[in-house]
This record gives C-alpha cells, sequence and structure tokens, in this order.
C-alpha cells in the first residue's frame, strides 16, 4: 500500500444527532474541488428507534467529557467543511422535507433539554435554595416579630423579654397583660389575635429550625470539607453566592476573599480606593476576632483554605465523603505564624 | 396586512403606541403573550406583537434603523437565549419562511422558560449548553446563516469567533452585542468596544468584516451592536 493510499484509510467519526458520521480526514486539509460534502457519510445505521433512545444518545454526546476543553478531532472537519446535516437525514430517511427535519431535531432537543433540566437540581442546588430560604424566613420572622412586639407593648410595656421569648409569651400567655399597671386594658378579642399571631410566627421558627438542619445535613453530604473549614451555614452562603460547588471549586481563593465585598470592590478598581480585605467570609470568627492589622492577612490565609477545601470535596469521590484534616491544621499553623510574626501589634490590640 | 401598520424590514413591522413609535411582528403562536407584551389584532384575527427595544438588543438594533441581515428563511444559531424573549420574536420573523433557530442557553432557570416557549412553536430548537463549548452541540447545529449574540460574558468577541468558525457560513453574518461592563465595569466602554472588534478582526478560523456598530444607548446604556459579515477562508 502505498503512503498516499495509507494516508487515504484515516477515517474520523464524530457524533451527529442522528447517528454517527464518519469523514476522511486528509480530505480535511486539502483543496476540495468536487462535491462539497462527498467525504462525509453516515458510517452507522441511524438511531431512529425512538425518539427516547435519540435524547439519551444526545444527554450523552451534551454532557460528553465535560470536563475535556476541546475535542480536537472535531475541529479540522469544522475549519475546512461542515457536513450537511439536512442532506445526510434525508438520505439516511430520517426526514423527507426541511420541515420534517426541522421538526423531529425540535421534538427530540426539546425532551433532551427536559431531561437534562430535571437533572440538574443537584445536592449543591439544594442548599443553595435552602439557605435562600432561611434568609426570607429570618426577615419574615424580624418583621413579624417587631409589629408584634409594637402591638403588644401597648397592653403590656414592662415585659422586656429577647424576641423568641417574647413571641413565646404571648402565645402562652397573653392574658399575663392585665398585670400590667401602665398597659392599655385588653380586651379578650385583642389578646385572641395576638396570641394567634405570636402561634404563627412559632411555627416559623419551627421551619427555620427545619430549614437548618437540612442545610447542615446536606453540606455535611456534599461538601464536608467546607463545612469543616467555613461552618455549615458561611459555607453554604459561599455555595449560594457562587452559583454552586463547581463554581466555588474552580474560583481562584482571591476572588472567594473578597466576595460579598462586590460594591467596594469595584471602587478599589474604579478609583484610587483601598482594596476590600475580606467580603462575606468575615462573618467567621477567625476573621471578626482577629487582630485589625492582621486581617487582611488572614483574610487571606482563611479565603486560600475555603478555596481548598471547595476543591477537595468537588473533585473527591462523592459516595465516600472524607475529610480531609490537613486543611485545617494547615490553616492554624498558618495563622499561628502570622500572629507571632507580628507579637508587638498584637499586643497593642491586647492593650 | 392591517392598515394601522407597516412593513419596516423583514417581517418586522412599524406602527403606533400611545402615539409612539413600536415595532411590531407578527405572531406566530396566536393567543399567547410570551413576556407580557402588548398584542395587536388585525381584522382576520392575525396577532402582532409589540417589540420592546429596551428588552431586547436586536430590538434595540432594529430601532435604530440597522439592517438586520435576518430573513423568514434564515437558519439562526442565537447564543444566549434566556428566556426567549427576543427569541420569540426571532421566531416570528422566520415563521413565514421556514426558518429555523438554534437556541443556546446555559442558565436552567431561563431555560425552563425558553423550552416551554419551543413547545409553542415549531422553528425554535432548545439546546441546554454552554455558548462558550461549541463542540458540546455540535451534533445538533447544522451550518447557519445567522449568528446572534448576547451573552454578558468576559470573553465575548471569542465565543462569537469560535462558534463562527463551527457554524457560520462563509458569507454569513454575525451580529453581536457586546456589553463593555461585563467585560471590565472599570475601563473605558469605548476602549473596550475598539478592542472586541480588534478581536473579530483578527481572528484566524473566521475573519469577520465590520460592516456596522452601533451604540444601543439609550436602550441599553454601554452596549454595542455590531453587525459582522465572515469572509471566506483563502
Amino acid at each position: 500500500m502505498s503512503d498516499a493510499e495509507k494516508k487515504f484509510e484515516k477515517i474520523g467519526k464524530f457524533e451527529a444527532w442522528f447517528g454517527t458520521v464518519s469523514y476522511n480526514e486528509n480530505h480535511a486539509g486539502c483543496n476540495h474541488t468536487g462535491s462539497d460534502f462527498s467525504y462525509f457519510s453516515l458510517s452507522e445505521k441511524p438511531l431512529i428507534s425512538t425518539s427516547l433512545e435519540l435524547s439519551d444518545h444526545l444527554i450523552s454526546v451534551l454532557s460528553f467529557s465535560q470536563n475535556l476543553r476541546s475535542i480536537s478531532s472535531l475541529k479540522p472537519v469544522f475549519q475546512n467543511e461542515k457536513p450537511n446535516y439536512r442532506e445526510m437525514a434525508k438520505e439516511s430517511g430520517l426526514a423527507e422535507t426541511d420541515f420534517e427535519y426541522v421538526s423531529t431535531l425540535r421534538e427530540i432537543a426539546i425532551q433532551t433539554a427536559r431531561k437534562q433540566l430535571s437533572a440538574s437540581l443537584t445536592e449543591d442546588k439544594k442548599v443553595i435554595q435552602a439557605v435562600e430560604a432561611l434568609d426570607d424566613l429570618n426577615e419574615t420572622i424580624n418583621h413579624l416579630t417587631e409589629r408584634l412586639v409594637e402591638w403588644y407593648s401597648a397592653y403590656y410595656p414592662e415585659l422586656d423579654l429577647p424576641s423568641e421569648a417574647y413571641v413565646r409569651f404571648v402565645s402562652e400567655i397573653p392574658e399575663s397583660a392585665s398585670q400590667s399597671l401602665m398597659g392599655a386594658p385588653a380586651a379578650h378579642e385583642d389578646l385572641i389575635l395576638l396570641q394567634s399571631w405570636a402561634d404563627d410566627i412559632l411555627s416559623l421558627y419551627d421551619r427555620k429550625a427545619a430549614v437548618e438542619s437540612f442545610i447542615e445535613l446536606k453540606m455535611k453530604e456534599t461538601a464536608p470539607n467546607l463545612s469543616q473549614i467555613a461552618g455549615v451555614v458561611l459555607g453554604a452562603r459561599l455555595l449560594s453566592m457562587a452559583g454552586g460547588l463547581k463554581n466555588l471549586a474552580a474560583m481562584p481563593s482571591g476572588s472567594i476573599q473578597v466576595m460579598g465585598a462586590e460594591k467596594a470592590m469595584v471602587k478599589h478598581l474604579r478609583s484610587n480606593a483601598p482594596s476590600p480585605k475580606h467580603g462575606i467570609i468575615f462573618s467567621h470568627p477567625m476573621l471578626n476576632t482577629a487582630p485589625f492589622r492582621l486581617r487582611g492577612k488572614i483574610a487571606r490565609a482563611y479565603a486560600a483554605a475555603v478555596s481548598l477545601s471547595a476543591r477537595t470535596d468537588y473533585y473527591s469521590d462523592s459516595s465516600n465523603p472524607e475529610i480531609n484534616p490537613k486543611i485545617e491544621s494547615g490553616l492554624n499553623d498558618k495563622i499561628n505564624r502570622l500572629k507571632q510574626a507580628a507579637p508587638s501589634q498584637n499586643q497593642k490590640e491586647a492593650n | 396586512m392591517a392598515d394601522f401598520l407597516k412593513p419596516y424590514s423583514n417581517g418586522v413591522y412599524e406602527g403606533r403606541m400611545r402615539g409612539k413609535f413600536q415595532l411590531y411582528t407578527k405572531s406566530a403562536a396566536p393567543n399567547f403573550s410570551v413576556y407580557g407584551e402588548k398584542i395587536m389584532k388585525d381584522d382576520d384575527g392575525t396577532e402582532y406583537r409589540s417589540w420592546d427595544p429596551k428588552r431586547s438588543k436586536l430590538g434595540a438594533l432594529y430601532q435604530k434603523k440597522i439592517q438586520i441581515p435576518i430573513t423568514a428563511d434564515s437558519r439562526v444559531l442565537y447564543l444566549g437565549a434566556a428566556s426567549g424573549t427576543t427569541v420569540s420574536h426571532v421566531s416570528d420573523i422566520l415563521a413565514e419562511g421556514g426558518g429555523v433557530v438554534y437556541t443556546v442557553e446555559f442558565s436552567e432557570r431561563p431555560m425552563r422558560d425558553l423550552v416551554m416557549l419551543a413547545e409553542k412553536r415549531d422553528n425554535i430548537i432548545p439546546i441546554f449548553s454552554d455558548a462558550a463549548r461549541p463542540e458540546l452541540y455540535v451534533p445538533i447545529v447544522e451550518s447557519v446563516d445567522v449568528i446572534f449574540q448576547d451573552v454578558a460574558q468576559l470573553n465575548q468577541a471569542e465565543i462569537a469567533c469560535k462558534n463562527a468558525a463551527y457554524f457560520l457560513k462563509d458569507g454569513g453574518h454575525l451580529i453581536l452585542s457586546i456589553k463593555a461592563r461585563s467585560v471590565d465595569v472599570a475601563k473605558n466602554p469605548k476602549k473596550i468596544f475598539t478592542e472586541e472588534i480588534k478581536i473579530l478582526e483578527k481572528n484566524e478560523n473566521a475573519p469577520f468584516k465590520i460592516l456596522k456598530t452601533a451604540d444601543l444607548a439609550p436602550f441599553h446604556v454601554d452596549h454595542m451592536g455590531v453587525i459582522a459579515v465572515k469572509n471566506s477562508r483563502k
């Protein structure tokens, strides 16, 4: 076999929605003068058996090597000449007219998208929903409690309790308002209304506890290392701001460090304002109890540990979540070294 | 055609709404408002859907009296389809001539709306994939006449070039909406626009000739519309 013949043997393949298309790689490079698409052909029988099968096939192709940068074998083909999908589909008997081609493809694309969508609610997305629900609940509880205190204190101004205990008090013994010396006389129907109002708020507290334990459960399952470093709620908030565990794992730790301080960051970039040292991660006790001078450095070390733990969680086997103790010990070492390097400033803070 | 409208461009009509200039497209799926747009009815029941330039980059380009290379028989690849506000109007334009629009969207929430829109219209092909990774949807998309892109990503021009290399016919058109604020919040938008255009002109796989650029203000701030044609590789 001559070299030229050998070259001619080199055949490549790729997936089209209606079947596997083969092409001759050698034609792709040279000036092709004949019929435009003659070197493309269907190498296998088209997958026309059922549209369900086709959409399964498409999903596998669409998600094929999600982590691959590019599919190199495809590029040369498409840089030179493109296969004519319509002609091929017509040849294979899948569609007779253009309209039929479009409507068949559309039906399959819709089915495929539906399946992809129904599979898109992953565990980390559930955590995101839950942490946003938690914010909604907190806001609602505060709002309703404020109104309750405002109203009930007209009957019982002497009552001074923290908010949850206040709500519990009104729910249990609203009639004790009659002991008040300053309060307005409490009519029975007024108290009944306020009591049921308080009952509603208490049920929201229950709901909040349920959401919190849901977040804790899911976080320990899907992101054990992140929960270890950041804690369950901050970890969930980080996931929510990044848009998922995958996104958080892909973020540079510098972005994680200032996530939640976007306004300050933009101000810094636009003018010569100082850069923000920390965003949402400031809510972690490691940062908000740190000496002021060291906060920037500690924030940097902490964000690096968060990023490392998110990556560990995302890229390790999800069926067998394990905590890597090195991340936390490494972070603690780093922070101790930082604190030792600046003892004088530490002392200043202490004084 | 209704007497209150007159033709404006391919498949697009102009009329008035509360005395103001307003674009319309002939609805391909009557009795159905996609995003709460106003609908005008003809005597024979034909519906015309108003097209708000403030909610659509393409609508803004039309309203700016720029020649848009989409005809009724075009095959369009629409990148960054979102929930299908603009896609529905493109679908209207294509409905009469058997054109088809391949819509790519990456985000789940808008994708659900887009799928529901595609169920109602027979020329929309929804693709749930990343516009920056055209190799993933090669199996679905044939070569197209027009690529419309509105993705608000950092590397908007590169995404356009990559997709054009895969799917755009030689001599096909690219309609690109560049959002300066997603490239760099701090830089001067004008600088960003020149840089992005340079990327389009200089790229190897799909060299472009810029036909027209237009600032989309006052409808969209810091956005520029670009119409370009893909030169054949020689």
